[in-house]
């Protein structure tokens, strides 16, 4: 018996699927997406974790006709388990995610965020899947994000988030420690 | 030679099931048709319980399992995982089912009164040993035509009672207009406390055995009363889809099901009477009639513990139960090493003597252990 | 461009069995464990041409994170040739083309049945645990809904209580495997019926866990780097099994996980339960290495002050 065949299509979801996978067990880390930009690896996310089972949010209208190719639906952003921002993060837009409830943290949503890795601001993370401290650079996210992350996480409670450059991914789950 | 340190364990893998094939008969489209035809409620048994209504493939799956009841639902179950969504159908209520068997225990006659429909209920059961002479068979005598076709369906005795202000009254479902706001018991991990859907979906794949023991023992009195048989239906039902394009409905096909409600003023919830439901693919009238009684017993505010929502709807899946039943035959030797360790330290604690800290106990000892 | 061109070849199945959906669902959970270590993710858990209990949820994890580039080790009870190691991996290869090996340092997906290998598990791999009771609050509490309470409300003091009746009837913890840790401070896991001897492994591991139970349809995980701690009283330390002075009958070392194999006169002979380690030490001279183990030769851990 043959196996099945491994499309480009599974290749690509899979892919993604190992790098967001990566960046959540490494926080801090990069890894690679199989794309060649951002609005690639935008799409290439999409196609991995969305589907009719599942809901969105996206402030960038541009994006939703792509979204809901996948049969997920989009939500108000506090009820939304996967947000597409590929750029220009609005504060006060952070501040609706949901962090999930205690009986369901999982529930919190997920934040897909476009912005320059390796550039601006430096802080120094720590927590499970970094073994002592990780140093990382951000640029193109609020000035007052840490902080805000940091009144909105009460762990097991809080969002998780990737952070993408073409085809570079950043992961943070809601259990990484930032320090400014 | 060690059951785990085979060398080969794929070729004694291949050896087992060529052996398990060659103790029964072959799988042939003949075979099949034979089960199709010949037992038709042993094939719905299996396309309830695997949730998937395709009765030639619930025979193949018997044929090929050689008859093994769980290993038949288990092919099915894993068959129809790999089966594409494609779209919803339209709900189909009791109204346009052709039913063709409907009993109430409730009264003696009903409105469109009591239809035996197919049944052996009211058979002698005597085995026809005649047959295994060879000798010639008379077949069963036809069915006598009826002056009149009978109805397509009949009203419902539930709904006689709402009339008459019988039943307890229940808040309004709010179901949800879009099918895929459903939730499904097979996309949706389940949680207690279950939502209805989840509840029904549940029962009507429900193992049959399981779910007729927990029934039972409600019945004999474990539960919170005796159940009588409302309204029991055996029905083929037609499914109706909207095409995509058009809009207009069309026929896909009819299916074997059947439903059951019991009715009881017992227990707590309100003045009045209430219904136990369970619906399945197939026909199948004991999952039914003990399936209702569970609904009915796990709307109690303290059901018996075997009469959980929580005990019966873990305990009466098939593929589950049967599952984990025969994996204790897998090696568990490494759990039993750990556990071993433990125990020694607690012997040898209370009995510490000469060769490796571990003694066989005197006789006066073991009268000890036993009183202790 | 031809139509042949255009279409893959018929298949009855998708690529690693599992369809686009189950594959994304199981995904999205796998995600939502890390970020969670040690909490139970509820999930659909699809049912498998395999029996329940016999390895679906672990199969579930493994058939969703391979691709061909992958080279898939599987065990049972610790040993690559069990008949139920060798029937799960006939089928993971049948239905990904991934590689086999029964060299853990080769191994990029190890998916086991209550043993974790000797040797020391790296970044690169990921070590998929199958779960038959995902619930470590089961003994103190069967009804699923309120141990999932439980968890949320923090509300172990049952569970220290159990603990503390073993001491004072037996003088000792009792629990053998799934011996109960805590996760990051946080969650009340089981690490699955491993033996003790593997908990410690759990720890501050460079490797990711994912820990899954088909039937139950609970998967959870352990990132790497994070505390695991066994349950345990301050003055009563958590030990592993005592296997000091076990000698294995086929390398002649001592100090890894063994076997005891009763013998007809009433003694019994030991062997180490890990079988690709096994066999890498007998062809010694030849190829391929050993890797540095979690315990040493003198069964000290790798992480010191862990065991007390």
């Amino acid at each position: 018996m043959v196996a099945p065949h491994y499309t480009d299509s599974e290749a690509l979801t899979h892919d993604t699927f190992i790098a967001l996978m990566n960046a959540l067990a490494f926080p801090g880390r990069v890894f690679t997406l199989p794309t060649a930009s951002t609005d690639e690896s935008f799409r290439a996310i999409a196609d991995t974790l969305l589907d009719i089972e599942t809901s969105y949010y996206t402030p960038d209208a541009e994006w939703m006709p792509y979204l809901e190719r996948s049969g997920s639906h989009a939500q108000t952003p506090d009820q939304a388990a996967y947000w597409f921002v590929p750029n220009r993060l609005d504060l006060d837009l952070v501040a609706q995610a949901s962090v999930g409830t205690m009986l369901n943290p999982q529930d919190a949503s997920t934040l897909i965020l476009g912005c320059q890795l390796s550039a601006g601001q430096t802080t120094v993370w720590r927590g499970p899947g970094i073994q002592s401290t990780i140093a990382v650079q951000l640029a193109g996210i609020p000035e007052q994000f840490w902080k805000l992350r940091q009144q909105m996480i009460h762990y097991p409670m809080g969002w998780d988030a990737f952070f993408v450059e073409g085809n570079r991914v950043i992961g943070l789950p809601r259990t990484t420690l930032v320090q400014e | 030679m060690a059951y785990v340190a085979t060398k080969g364990g794929e070729q004694a893998i291949d050896q087992s099931e060529r052996f398990y094939h060659a103790l029964k008969g072959n799988v042939t489209l003949e075979a099949v048709q034979t089960v199709l035809e010949t037992m038709p409620y042993l094939v719905d048994r299996v396309l309830g319980e695997g949730s998937l209504y395709a009765p030639e493939l619930a025979a193949l799956a018997l044929v090929q399992s050689g008859g093994d009841l769980y290993e038949a639902v288990l092919l099915l179950r894993a068959y129809r995982s790999t089966q594409p969504r494609i779209a919803y159908a339209q709900p189909i209520t009791t109204e346009r089912m052709t039913t063709i068997r409907r009993i109430s225990a409730a009264f003696k006659d009903i409105p469109g009164g009591q239809i035996l429909g197919p049944s052996l209920d009211y058979s002698h059961r005597i085995l026809r040993t005649d047959v295994l002479e060879g000798g010639a068979v008379e077949p069963t005598p036809a069915v006598d035509l009826a002056d009149q076709p009978a109805p397509r369906s009949y009203p419902l005795v539930a709904d006689w009672e709402r009339e008459n202000r019988l039943l307890v009254q229940i808040p309004r479902a709010n179901n949800p207009t879009n099918p895929s706001d459903i939730p499904d018991v097979t996309r949706d991990p389940i949680t207690m406390p279950a939502p209805r859907a989840h509840r029904l979906q549940a029962l009507a794949r429900a193992e049959t055995g399981g779910v007729l023991a927990l029934g039972y023992a409600g019945m004999r009195g474990y539960g919170f009363t005796h159940p009588t048989v409302n309204e029991l239906r055996l029905a083929y039902a037609d499914l109706e889809m909207v095409h995509p394009i058009s809009g207009e409905p069309f026929g896909v096909g009819r299916f074997r099901m059947s439903q059951a409600e019991i009715i009881s003023s017992g227990g707590g919830g309100g003045v009045g009477y209430k219904l136990g439901y369970t619906a399945t693919m197939g026909w199948n009238e004991v999952k039914l009639i003990a399936g209702a009684t569970l609904d009915m017993e796990m709307n109690q505010a303290e059901p018996h513990p075997a009469h959980t929502e929580d005990f019966v709807l873990y305990h009466t899946e098939s593929v589950e139960a049967s599952g984990f039943c025969i994996h204790f035959k897998l090696p568990h030797y490494v759990t039993f090493a750990s556990g071993m360790d433990s125990i020694r330290k607690v012997i040898q604690a209370e009995y510490p003597a000469s060769k490796e800290g571990y003694t066989s106990p005197e006789p006066s000892e073991s009268t000890k252990m036993v009183t202790a | 461009m031809s139509l042949k061109e255009l279409a893959h070849p018929a298949s009855d199945y998708s690529y690693a069995f599992l369809d686009a959906y189950a594959k994304r669902e199981l995904r999205r959970r796998i995600l939502k464990g890390i970020a969670l270590p040690g909490a139970q993710i509820p999930y659909a858990s699809r049912e498998l041409p395999i029996a329940r209990g016999w390895g679906t949820g672990g199969l579930q994890a493994t058939l969703s994170l391979i691709s061909p580039h992958d080279t898939v080790k599987v065990i049972d009870q610790g040993a690559d040739d069990s008949v139920n190691a060798a029937n799960l991996r006939r089928f993971i290869t049948r239905m990904s083309d991934a590689k086999t090996t029964t060299d853990t340092l080769q191994a990029t997906l190890i998916q086991s049945r209550h043993r974790i290998p000797e040797e020391i598990l790296t970044e690169k791999q990921v070590l998929i645990l199958q779960v038959p009771d995902p619930e470590p609050l089961r003994r103190v509490q069967s009804d699923m809904a309120k141990s999932r309470e439980m968890h949320a409300d923090r509300d172990y003091g049952q569970m220290w209580l159990v603990l503390y009746e073993q001491l004072v009837r037996f003088g000792d913890y009792v629990q053998g495997a799934s011996y109960p840790v805590m996760v990051h401070n946080r969650y009340i896991m089981s690490p699955s019926p491993v033996p003790r001897w593997d908990n410690p492994k759990l720890h501050q591991a460079q490797h990711l866990t994912i820990l899954s139970a088909g039937r139950e349809k609970r998967l959870y995980a352990v990132p790497p780097y994070t505390n695991v701690y066994p349950l345990e009283f301050d003055d009563v330390p958590f030990r592993v099994e005592n296997q000091r002075g076990w000698v294995c009958v086929r390398t002649g070392i001592q100090n890894k996980f063994m076997n005891e194999i009763p013998q007809a006169d009433g003694s019994s002979i030991f062997e180490v339960s890990d079988t690709g380690y096994v066999s890498k030490l007998i062809q010694r001279d030849a190829n391929p290495a050993t890797g540095t183990t979690y315990f040493d030769d003198e069964g000290s851990f790798y992480h010191d002050g862990y065991l007390k």
